[in-house]
């Protein structure tokens, strides 16, 4: 437990530094921001383009469609900023980078979450936000605090699933070098993949992206449960409580992979 | 710069780019799983959805053709045009000492690597998707011309892309502006979504932007919707873009490179 105390501390340390240098480019900083936030208009203008067309999609609502992308977009904009350094250990193996990490009485992966830490990846959050709060009188959700709580625990849950693929997608580039773009198919795919209604995916798609990754406790079933969207697969509703366990599952099975990636780390000599 | 030595700076890209194996191999797998992702999504509006005027087969087709054409006319990065980067650092000194103009030079190493892309990860993800899908094929005897389109689109990449660099002789970080042509580029291409499904008003911008020349246009040619003289018609807009595009690149690099000043050391 002091490991991680320590590895926190490390990383927020790193992570106020950079934030302090970013801070001393205001104007460069607050464009970088605005770029970020254009950028991530593309997927919620394809998703619009996609509602205009059709009159329905799998029987879910614009505001369901849009509280779901506002999940994913959110969640995964967080763990994106957050630790999409991590994979690229590839690289950093290649240029010597690693060996430095290594050496250091702190965990790998706070260090190069702290050091790489960027605020104006952020920016990403803009659309998905505007999406939400768009979204929310658009659907019949029965506020309380329980539902505010069930929210929040989502959020937390969806993040650390995310971030548990870009740590996976990390400790295989230890293994082998040059594979970078091979995990994009799991870390972007999965985003585009869950930001639509799971049920109107074919089979394979369903199971990969919703069950094996499992994307389908990110947006699909909370949005289910919260506004009670048609469920044309029949899944249990009570799938839809175990975002939790299941960030857990994957983030332990992502260290344990970390741990293994870094134990046959083989530093190139620079 | 000399024929000769265009193509022989060509041919070591070419073989540059195809001593990545795995790394391209890894590129091509995650082209073709977003191929099925993007066809699984254009196939829910075959639901009772407004298709305008396509079939299924030819969004599927749209989907697959679409993916093989990222490395080949850059939409996600400059591949072998490191000028970028080559300008932070200060080493396009080097690029501007050398016997042959600098866009020359770079274009030669962008055509050596998109003829490789377009041989690793232009063919394969529709394949891929023809085991599943039934696609649209096209008429033989329109090859040459979606050939004579395709090279036409990468080049239209290379004069963008260009241009993307050269911002970084006034911008601090050209990674913004690269950021934002990526989006662009990619939505008014038609990698995003075909510009057809574009609400009609977005469609007509889209159609008049250069991006339309680097996939939505060669791929309309592919699919056989223009007819003859439309497709004349698509081939002059891109050759037009591809002239206006590479001209305003020489010009702004003479201005650049005028006004550069490099500390010695």
């Amino acid at each position: 437990m002091a490991d991680v105390r320590g590895g926190l501390r490390a990383a927020g340390y790193l992570a106020a530094a950079q934030v302090r240098s970013d801070w001393q480019y205001r104007s460069a900083f607050l464009l970088a921001f605005a770029v970020q936030a254009i950028v991530a208009l593309a997927n919620v203008v394809a998703i619009l383009i996609v509602l205009e067309l059709t009159p329905s999609l799998g029987g879910w609502s614009r505001g369901q469609v849009l509280l779901a992308y506002s999940l994913v977009g959110l969640t995964f904009g967080l763990a994106d900023a957050l630790f999409s350094a991590l994979e690229d250990t590839g690289e950093m193996t290649r240029t010597g980078d690693m060996d430095r990490v290594l050496l250091r009485p702190v965990g790998s992966i706070a260090q190069i979450v702290g050091r790489n830490f960027q605020l104006r990846r952020i920016g990403k959050l803009v659309p998905p936000i505007v999406a939400f709060v768009w979204a929310v009188p658009r659907v019949d959700i029965d506020w309380g605090l329980w539902t505010v709580g069930y929210l929040m625990v989502t959020v937390v849950s969806a993040t650390a699933i995310f971030a548990g693929l870009w740590v996976v997608s990390g400790a295989v580039g230890f293994v082998a070098v040059g594979v970078r773009r091979f995990s994009h198919s799991i870390t972007y795919g999965g985003q585009q993949a869950s930001e639509y209604p799971l049920h109107l995916y074919p089979r394979w798609v369903r199971l990969v992206y919703g069950w094996v990754v499992p994307l389908a406790f990110v947006a699909y079933l909370p949005v289910i449960v919260l506004t009670a969207a048609p469920n044309p697969l029949g899944i249990p509703r009570w799938l839809g409580y175990c975002a939790p366990l299941v960030a857990l599952a994957l983030c332990g099975a992502a260290r344990l992979a970390w741990g293994a990636g870094t134990r046959r780390y083989q530093s190139t000599g620079r | 710069m000399t024929p000769r030595l265009f193509i022989e700076v060509a041919r070591r890209s070419f073989r540059r780019s195809s001593t990545y194996r795995l790394a391209t191999a890894s590129a091509l797998f995650t082209n073709t799983v977003f191929g099925f992702l993007r066809a699984s999504v254009l196939l829910f509006l075959a639901n009772g959805g407004d298709l305008r005027g396509m079939s299924e087969s030819d969004l599927v087709t749209f989907a697959f053709l679409s993916q093989g054409f990222i490395a080949v006319v850059g939409i996600f990065n400059s591949g072998p045009l490191t000028l970028g980067t080559a300008i932070k650092s200060g080493d396009v000194v080097i690029d501007l000492y050398r016997p042959a103009g600098l866009q020359q030079w770079y274009l030669a190493q962008w055509v050596g690597d998109a003829g490789f892309q377009v041989l690793a990860r232009g063919v394969l993800p529709l394949l891929a998707g023809a085991l599943v899908y039934e696609l649209t094929w096209p008429d033989l005897l329109i090859l040459p011309t979606f050939a004579l389109s395709l090279v036409l689109a990468s080049l239209l990449g290379f004069a963008l892309r260009f241009l993307v660099a050269l911002s970084g002789f006034w911008v601090f970080d050209v990674r913004g502006v690269d950021a934002i042509v990526t989006l662009i580029s990619g939505l008014f291409a038609g990698l995003v979504l075909p510009l057809n499904l574009f609400p009609p008003a977005l469609e007509d911008v889209a159609r008049g932007l250069p991006f339309s020349g680097m996939i939505q246009l060669p791929i309309e040619i592919f699919l056989g919707t223009r007819s003859g003289l439309e497709t004349v018609w698509a081939l002059v807009f891109q050759m037009g873009w591809l002239a206006a595009l590479l001209a305003v690149g020489f010009g702004l690099l003479r201005v650049a490179t005028r006004r550069l000043v490099v500390q010695g050391g």
